[in-house]
């Protein structure tokens, strides 16, 4: 993968400071993955097959309500973590993923590698693994903070706001991705082509 | 040769994916505690900084609020407490004091991070297993938050707020209130 593919990753909160050895693990590991505008990346209740990074577009997370319709939770552009949970344990998607009005080009780091890579100790995985747990931790003080205070107000209209500001703490893009210096178009011809040559068509 | 405590830990949960060399790893940091009956083991508020499991008798996880005191569990023998704590010694969300006379095991963070920051497969192992809780709890909160988003069934009238189902968020969001 390129140059500029490699800098975009390392940005990746979870991601960064991975030294060069764990790196090229991570590369070895990752399969391109494209979407049409509007083309869905997984469905809430799905089997969590892996977790994915965002290379270029944008993903909407949404939640189906009790009255049936789906609500958006949070959105994801290019730097963000997808479906982490997968990693960790092998529960069903809390929540559906589709790309919105652009298309998506995303990498996947598929669960069974990842499980390979823990059993063999590989350093990487380890290292994933603690990232993730510390993820998971701020996200949930994040949101139980809001959802306390959503149950605090008696203003619906707040509530309704607090309870928006936890799902977006949920199931949001944890850290501002400083993207600026790199060439975000050229990633998407590149993983295109790689993805065309490669001929591999999209599970699940 | 094998930790006497392993047959013990190895029927625990948390500790169930170990191999026996990796649970090792661990009992060596573990160190006994005795609490009288009525003694408090740690106080809602404080800095998490050591994981326990009940060896004999019972620990009481109770919160503290203006409503008064709260009793949200009792913990037997094989029971673990306060394990996410090793994740970040983030605040305790509850206290805990002995029911009768207590023994337990104690596993101190610092201990932790040393496994932790040597690459011991069994802290891994142990992180893994606690964050799979914070998933569970990840999916009951995203949950509740679509409870709170739905729109009421009389457009008209205020929703009343959703309690939050299942013990652990209940728990977190009504701490203290009657």
């Amino acid at each position: 993968m390129s140059e500029a593919v490699d800098r975009l990753l390392s940005r990746v909160p979870l991601l960064k400071g991975l030294n060069p050895r764990e790196m090229k693990v991570l590369r070895e590991h990752l399969r391109p993955r494209q979407l049409a505008p509007g083309q869905l990346l997984f469905n809430e209740g799905d089997p969590g097959r892996g977790c994915f990074v965002v290379l270029s577009g944008r993903i909407g997370v949404y939640k189906k309500l009790r009255d049936g319709k789906a609500e958006r939770l949070a959105v994801l552009t290019p730097g963000a973590l997808v479906g982490h949970m997968a990693l960790i344990d092998n529960k069903p998607r809390s929540a559906a993923c589709r790309a919105e009005d652009t298309p998506v080009v995303l990498v996947e780091l598929q669960r069974a590698e990842f499980d390979q890579l823990f059993n063999a100790h590989s350093p990487f995985a380890f290292k994933i693994v603690d990232r993730i747990s510390t993820d998971l931790t701020e996200r949930l003080r994040a949101a139980t903070e809001r959802l306390t205070e959503a149950h605090r107000t008696q203003d619906t209209r707040q509530r309704r706001a607090l309870a928006q500001a936890a799902a977006e703490a949920v199931n949001g893009q944890a850290g501002v991705v400083d993207l600026d210096d790199i060439d975000l178009d050229s990633i998407t011809v590149e993983v295109t082509t790689d993805f065309s040559r490669r001929m591999r068509t999209p599970i699940g | 040769m094998a930790h006497p405590l392993q047959a013990f830990f190895g029927r625990i949960r948390l500790f169930s994916t170990l191999t026996a060399d990796e649970l090792n790893d661990v009992l060596r940091a573990v160190r006994p505690v005795q609490l009288p009956a009525g003694q408090r083991l740690f106080r809602q508020g404080q800095a998490g900084d050591a994981a326990f499991v009940v060896e004999s008798g019972a620990v009481e996880i109770y919160t503290e609020g203006p409503g008064g005191e709260v009793v949200v569990a009792t913990l037997g023998p094989g029971e673990v407490i306060g394990e996410l704590s090793l994740l970040d010694g983030s605040p305790r969300s509850a206290s805990a004091r002995a029911q009768g006379d207590t023994s337990l095991f104690r596993l101190d963070k610092q201990e932790f991070d040393f496994l932790r920051q040597n690459l011991r497969p069994a802290a891994y192992k142990l992180m893994r297993s606690m964050a799979m809780t914070l998933c569970d709890r990840l999916r009951e909160t995203n949950d509740h938050i679509g409870d709170l988003l739905a729109p009421p069934p009389d457009a008209k009238a205020e929703a009343p707020p959703a309690r939050a189902k299942g013990g652990w968020l209940s728990r977190v969001l009504f701490r203290g209130d009657r």
